[in-house]
């Protein structure tokens, strides 16, 4: 008899996870069943399993549990992201049906991939292991690798597919490497043993050449410069609802990884792991910033935005404090909202006007013909931007102050340079959307549907509230970062 | 630390050592006697019978990688199966959770064609 009480098997830490993957599967027999043209109602059972995921991550707030020989735990940091990730999820899947229609593309896949790649984005916020984090990592990149080429007919969404595939496997291989080598380094695959070796005996030369190709590994799934090569081109070929789940989710979902890699695991050796980090987030802030002001397509714009978002995100981590964790928390969260707002707006205009809508000549005189998709892009713009009073304000504020505190005025000066510079790119958008259209005469105004509608303006309303009610989200933030191994 | 690999070091030579070996000796021993059928591609021994550069029906590929995914799930079978006796059914639900899993999968495949060969 072998006593299986010692391997720490808690199924309640996994429950969301377990939920979304029991969503998958029920979809992908659900597709097989009912006729095509109800295919609706699969995207209804993946938000009510969505939903039901939501529900199962609750008893996880507060909890300290660490399940499965400390391969995955259940704590506030999880839940924290879980909340993020599933929302998104769940918004995803709303906008999706009317979009997937208007390419041809209504196939139950879609959503069964979209689960998939949450439930591995979820592991990601819960794993404690090198292994679970490893798994993590490609249970969602497979699942994106395949929906990059969602539009199988089209030439870009192949070439999207293709150019992710091997730079993404690429950076696979130096992830496991660098796994290998901390392992070879410590004697242990869990953060808490890694924790506990490296705080006994400091580092050494095998340790840091296997944080740094961690580093490289996490900072691609970031799309964070100078790994962030793929971000343009997979994000303009991929189907506009993907680009918009990936850009938000997968940016989310590393930076789980790497504040609990860098905050709780590697606490003691801050000194070492600063530069690179450090170099990586500015040189993010430098690329994202300068290189979005020559973009001429919305999707690309938006790319280079949030490679330099990733730049502000990780900020917060150079502390290596909690405070500064809180401050990524708040921003990966706003940078949620915000950031799937903008992606949603394209898509909604996408889904009018067909590919071509992805150009920002295109979006010329917007606010006229399309009043309610122009208001809540200008939202979200300013909110990217950074102009009070949006959310996007305060992230920047929150993340700025530990950098003050601990005195690291490069990374600082950097980051408000090119957040200046931003503005130029982040306004333009909104002053071609006011721009007057050339013909003569009042446009005729063209409807949103009542979905879309009602999410957008549900992220601009939240936008703002959280711009001005900032100190309930960062507290739940501050809650999630007070981490422990 | 780093000096706990050196055994490994010394392997790592010595198999790249032999392989050389391996590979340049035989041209010093036993000399070289060129024929035509030593310059045939090998197929299992069986003599050849048109180029190998030709069309393959895709279906190939995709029975190696259905049947990937199921010999994956054979190894994983084989230990648990050494090993149930002590699990009880605890080992017996979990793996039925696994094959459910991949059930369905094959359900899947199976309805979408995947096992239709060239229709």
């Amino acid at each position: 008899m072998i006593d299986t009480s010692r391997l720490g098997i808690d199924y309640g830490v996994l429950l969301p996870e377990l939920v979304v993957t029991a969503t998958a599967l029920l979809v992908l027999v659900l597709d097989l069943l009912i006729p095509p043209g109800r295919r609706r109602w699969l995207a209804a059972v993946s938000a009510l399993g969505l939903l039901l995921a939501l529900l199962a991550t609750v008893p996880l707030w507060g909890a300290d549990r660490s399940a499965f020989s400390g391969t995955v735990i259940g704590d506030s940091f999880a839940a924290f992201f879980d909340v993020i990730l599933l929302s998104t999820g769940l918004l995803t899947v709303l906008i999706s049906p009317r979009f997937l229609r208007s390419l041809g593309l209504e196939y139950g896949e879609y959503y069964v991939l979209t689960l998939a790649a949450m439930a591995g984005m979820m592991l990601l916020a819960a794993a404690t292991s090198l292994m679970t984090i490893f798994l993590g990592i490609e249970l969602l990149s497979i699942a994106l690798y395949v929906l990059a080429g969602f539009a199988r007919r089209n030439l870009r969404s192949q070439e999207s597919a293709l150019k992710y595939l091997l730079l993404g496997g690429f950076a696979s291989g130096f992830l496991l490497y660098g796994m290998a080598l901390i392992y070879g380094a410590t004697g242990a695959t869990t953060l808490h043993g890694i924790a506990q070796f490296v705080g006994a005996s400091g580092s050494s030369v095998l340790l840091l050449v296997g944080i740094g190709f961690l580093v490289v590994g996490l900072a691609f799934k970031a799309s964070a410069a100078p790994f962030h090569m793929w971000t343009p081109d997979v994000y303009q070929g991929a189907p506009t609802v993907v680009t918009t789940f990936m850009s938000v989710a997968t940016k989310a979902a590393a930076f789980a990884v790497i504040g609990r890699v860098f905050v709780a695991a590697f606490p003691t050796i801050r000194a070492d792991w600063y530069f690179p980090l450090a170099f990586v987030a500015i040189v993010s802030l430098g690329i994202g910033n300068f290189v979005a002001i020559t973009q001429s397509n919305l999707k690309r714009l938006l790319a280079y935005s949030g490679i330099a978002q990733a730049g502000y995100i990780l900020l917060g981590i150079l502390p290596g404090s909690s405070e500064g964790l809180a401050a990524s928390l708040f921003y990966v969260a706003a940078y949620a909202v915000m950031n799937f707002g903008a992606f949603a707006v394209v898509t909604a205009v996408e889904t009018r006007v067909g590919e071509g809508g992805t150009e920002i000549p295109a979006w010329t005189g917007l606010f006229y013909r399309q009043p309610l998709l122009a208001t809540t892009m200008t939202v979200f713009m300013l909110s990217l931007a950074g102009i009070p009073p949006t959310v996007g304000f305060f992230a920047k504020l929150f993340v700025f102050r530990p950098l003050v505190e601990a005195q690291l005025w490069a990374p600082l000066a950097v980051a408000i340079v090119t957040t200046v510079i931003s503005f130029y790119y982040y306004l333009r958008v909104v002053v071609v959307m006011l721009t007057a259209p050339e013909e003569a005469g009042r446009p005729a105004r063209e409807p949103v549907s009542r979905v879309m509608g009602a999410i957008l303006v549900f992220c601009s309303i939240a936008t703002i509230v959280l711009g001005v009610f900032p100190t309930v989200v960062f507290d739940w933030a501050r809650t999630a970062a007070a981490l422990h191994l | 630390m780093l000096s706990d690999y050196f055994p490994l070091l010394i392997f790592l030579g010595a198999v790249v050592l032999f392989g050389l070996l391996a590979l340049f000796l035989p041209a010093f021993l036993a000399g070289s006697r060129q024929s035509a059928a030593k310059d045939l591609p090998y197929e299992c021994g069986i003599v050849p019978r048109s180029t190998a550069r030709r069309r393959f029906s895709v279906s190939f590929y995709l029975t190696a990688m259905l049947f990937i995914i199921f010999d994956v799930e054979a190894i994983f079978i084989y230990p648990w199966a050494v090993i149930l006796h002590g699990l009880r059914w605890f080992g017996i639900a979990e793996m039925g959770i696994f094959v459910a899993i991949l059930l369905v999968a094959l359900a899947y495949i199976w309805k979408k064609g995947a096992l239709e060969w060239g229709s």
